[in-house]
């Protein structure tokens, strides 16, 4: 392990580590083929570094608005020790009056807004095992600002979730807090699908932690609740939806990630994503040094990476400059299956080059498409 | 998408020129449409940014609604400039004569047409109809009642974009790509900048390509929205916003209206670029002719605008947040048909469209190679039936079996079946029996009769379509009955926006 560690430590040089959160876990799901994107996230790198050393546009960047707008919903729902939440969970999860207890695990042991995250996982753990072997006389139903650890590639990642919610029964539920609105009971469908999946992320984490002490993972319910504005107003509404296929998705793109050493193999030796900051912080790596490095691993690029990769561009650049039929999106890359660039598609139309046994068909096709899009040029009909 | 789209956009990203697809405009262009840009503030549901809308290329109307607090004089001001479009809509209206089914009436010569940039516009106004219409209306305040009409004509109006081939509320970026094929990916294309680079580059640029690579320049981009990009968001309205909100606290009303001019400012010059797109895209398509269905369609738009108007007028209930199981089975109904009538028309009117359903297998052509005009059989009461025969030589393969029903271009309404698929060397021979339009052996009609030699296209033809049948309300079970009792929706109404 400490030997793939190390393997990983080059690759990103002197940097710290951006360790994994949900929503680049999250992200995997989103373009588990991306060879690329999961060497880059396991050993921690900065893309957005990346992107902006490489002068490129950053897909991702946050809006401080934005930002601002779901911390403020954030606080209104868990002010007064929960208070606006309780009623919610209460209607959403079943919850009686005298189970109601809250606890904010983020500034546990200290008089700092935020403790150390190993802190407030050791508490978040003895916590939810209390409850969950009911060692405790006061039933914790709450537990806000949680840390979780998921193994993720051999990995211990912290994850934070909103709430974890407690019931007499014993199961728990993951609770999100997100601020994009629920619109007369239905959420954007994508938006919701990303949450989610972040929840998904946060159900393994507990089932983990729980797994740790002997307890079965049916005790964390695949049932998560999303807390939400309602319509177009600022008060919440909580909803629960099976994340069902989203765990399954997670864990098992999860296991895949154990192929990294065959990754890394494939690398030349000396690779290196490093951005050797010079004594004012600021990148000094030459940039043509850092696109062939990029290039030594495969990417899988499509059009809609822009929405969950800080990269996006450059691949795009890249996909372009090979001239990938990728690049045209997903309908043009399925029609031409086999063929990945776009000068031998054309060459096989034209007729400059033979189809190999595998591309008869398509070559048959698309001679057909050519020849009569020829017609319609000369004679409409 | 079809191969042939795949093949376009292939060869416009070798020759980095865009290239043509159907040269003949399926949806009516208005002399005086109604250019609307909207821009949303990032965070809150539905809550308006600006908008900017016009008639006229040279002046365009900039509404910009506070950063905080209340936006109901923005959308009062909005409400009143829309509200008038859509009445001078109404100011002539022609004669019906009765039909069988329906009784003399009149119809508007005349209906409303919006043209918003992309598909995300007709969403977020969808979202914003959403919210205005279940808006109270308060007698002490003449907007409120103005605002929640615009309500309701934003849900008509998104309702209508849903529907294929109606050209009340038409996502620009879509309509130019019914008739160009850009080298970039669909999503790309939704960008109406790049978009329009492609099709239509300045005359300095090489290509279309280079015209779209500088439209990305980050330093003169400007997203269409709704949505505002993070970096604009940052550099220029958060310090505004920021000043706006302390102005507030402290209650410098001079502050107020000096940040609120500067956002006017600075809003202006960033949907000014778009504006200017937009009429360019307006022009491109203008020039376009029309394709024979498209004064028909429009008919039918004015039609269901008509009946719109008249329903506001007697009853102008809001539309409800959820359609219950009928509605919505309806609703979807009517967007198949009109999916299915769209598509037959636009084969009917365009070659490019018969091409392209060529290369997915919906259709063949080919010249006509022999004619049986005297075939006739027996019918079931003994009687002989003129059903005459063609074949037809095509190069494409046919993957359609005997019995299946084909429609031709030249004679719309004449019907062909297909009796016999026969793969001769290279080509393949299909022969057809006409069934409809052909007349009667007494009185026969045989300018359906092609020539031999002549070039025909087969395409499939549409089912004939009939309305199914939907219980009334009460007749509907209680699985497929209204909302629920206990739904969230339900306790919606009156609800307004709060103040922030």
């Amino acid at each position: 392990m400490s030997s793939l560690d190390a393997r990983l430590g080059v690759l990103r040089g002197t940097a710290p580590p951006i360790p994994h959160n949900a929503r680049t876990l999250a992200a995997l799901t989103a373009n588990p083929s991306c060879d690329r994107r999961s060497l880059l996230d396991a050993a921690g790198i900065d893309k957005d570094a990346l992107a902006a050393h490489l002068g490129l546009p950053r897909p991702l960047r946050k809006s401080q608005l934005a930002l601002d707008y779901g911390i403020a919903f954030e606080r209104q729902i868990t002010a007064q020790a929960g208070a606006p939440l309780v009623p919610l969970l209460r209607q959403a999860l079943g919850l009686t009056l005298s189970e109601v207890s809250y606890e904010d695990v983020n500034s546990v042991g200290s008089d700092d807004d935020k403790s150390p995250l190993k802190l407030r996982r050791a508490h978040t753990r003895s916590r939810i095992l209390s409850a969950a072997h009911r060692r405790s006389d006061d039933p914790r139903t709450l537990l806000d600002h949680p840390v979780l650890c998921l193994t993720v590639a051999g990995h211990q990642v912290y994850l934070e979730p909103d709430v974890i919610a407690f019931q007499r029964d014993g199961v728990f539920h993951v609770v999100e807090i997100k601020s994009f609105p629920v619109i007369h009971g239905q959420p954007d469908p994508i938006k919701a699908n990303a949450a989610l999946t972040q929840a998904a992320a946060y159900v393994l984490a507990l089932r983990e932690l729980l797994a740790g002490d002997g307890l079965p993972p049916d005790r964390v319910s695949d049932t998560v609740i999303l807390v939400n504005p309602r319509n177009f107003t600022r008060h919440p509404t909580a909803t629960p939806f099976s994340a069902h296929k989203q765990i399954k998705y997670l864990s098992r793109h999860l296991d895949r990630l154990r192929r990294l050493p065959q990754l890394l193999d494939k690398l030349p030796p000396n690779t290196t994503f490093d951005l050797a900051p010079g004594p004012d912080q600021r990148p000094t790596r030459p940039r043509g040094e850092l696109v062939a490095a990029l290039a030594t691993v495969r990417p899988y690029y499509t059009p809609g990476c822009r929405h969950h990769c800080d990269l996006a561009f450059h691949c795009r650049t890249e996909a372009h400059n090979q001239g990938r039929t990728a690049a045209l999106g997903t309908a043009v890359r399925d029609d031409l299956a086999g063929i990945d660039t776009i000068a031998t598609a054309l060459a096989l139309t034209d007729g400059h080059l033979h189809p190999s046994r595998g591309q008869k068909d398509i070559t048959q096709a698309l001679r057909h498409a050519q020849r009569i899009h020829a017609d319609l040029q000369t004679d409409p009909a | 998408m079809s191969l042939l789209t795949s093949l376009l956009r292939m060869r416009a990203a070798h020759t980095g020129n865009a290239q043509r697809a159907s040269q003949l405009r399926h949806l009516h262009l208005s002399d005086q449409p109604l250019m609307l840009l909207a821009l949303k503030q990032t965070g809150p549901a539905a809550r308006p940014l600006a908008i900017m809308l016009g008639t006229d290329p040279h002046r365009p109307r900039l509404l910009v609604a506070p950063p905080s607090g209340s936006t109901a004089p923005m959308l009062g001001t909005l409400a009143d400039a829309v509200t008038a479009y859509i009445d001078a809509c109404q100011r002539h209206s022609e004669h019906l004569p009765a039909t069988s089914s329906k009784p003399a009436r009149r119809r508007y010569t005349d209906a409303p047409q919006i043209l918003v940039p992309n598909p995300q516009t007709v969403q977020h106004l969808k979202d914003l109809g959403d919210d205005l219409r279940f808006r109270s209306v308060d007698d002490q305040n003449p907007d409120s009642r103005a605002v929640q009409r615009l309500g309701h004509w934003l849900t008509y109006l998104t309702d209508r974009a849903d529907l294929p081939g109606s050209a009340a509320l038409i996502p620009m970026t879509s309509f130019l790509g019914m008739h160009w094929i850009s080298g970039q990916s669909p999503l790309e294309d939704e960008d109406l900048a790049t978009l329009l680079a492609w099709i239509d580059p300045p005359r300095h640029a090489a290509s279309g390509r280079d015209a779209a690579h500088t439209a990305e320049d980050p330093a003169t981009y400007r997203p269409a929205g709704p949505a505002t990009d993070a970096a604009f968001d940052n550099d220029h309205l958060v310090p505004l916003f920021d000043a706006y909100a302390h102005a507030r606290r402290q209650a410098q009303g001079q502050q107020q209206t000096r940040t609120l001019q500067e956002l006017d400012r600075l809003l202006a010059t960033y949907m000014q670029p778009t504006w200017d797109l937009m009429w360019q895209a307006y022009a491109l398509l203008q020039a376009l002719p029309e394709a024979k269905g498209t004064a028909r369609r429009w008919d039918q738009e004015r039609t269901a605008f008509t009946d719109e108007c008249n329903y506001l007028a007697q009853d102008g209930r809001p539309r409800p947040a959820r359609d219950h199981a009928v509605a919505a089975a309806v609703r979807l109904a009517r967007m198949e048909h009109a999916a299915t009538a769209f598509a037959a028309e636009r084969a009917a009117d365009d070659p490019f469209v018969r091409a392209e359903l060529r290369t997915t297998g919906e259709a063949f052509g080919g010249p006509v190679t022999t004619i049986d005009p005297e075939h006739t059989l027996r019918g079931p009461t003994g009687r002989a039936q003129w059903r005459p025969r063609l074949t037809v030589s095509t190069p494409d393969p046919v993957p359609m079996e005997p019995g299946q029903l084909l429609a031709c271009h030249t004679h719309p309404n004449a019907r062909y079946k297909i009796c016999e698929v026969t793969p001769a060397d290279g080509d393949t021979l299909v022969e057809l029996e006409i069934t409809a339009g052909m007349g009667t052996v007494t009185r026969p009609n045989h300018a359906v009769l092609p020539e031999a030699g002549a070039f025909l296209v087969f395409t499939i033809a549409p089912d004939h379509y009939r309305m199914p049948e939907f219980p009334a309300r009460d007749q509907t079970p209680w699985t497929h009955g209204g909302p629920p009792a206990d739904h969230p929706a339900d306790s919606d109404e009156g609800e307004g926006e709060e103040e922030q």
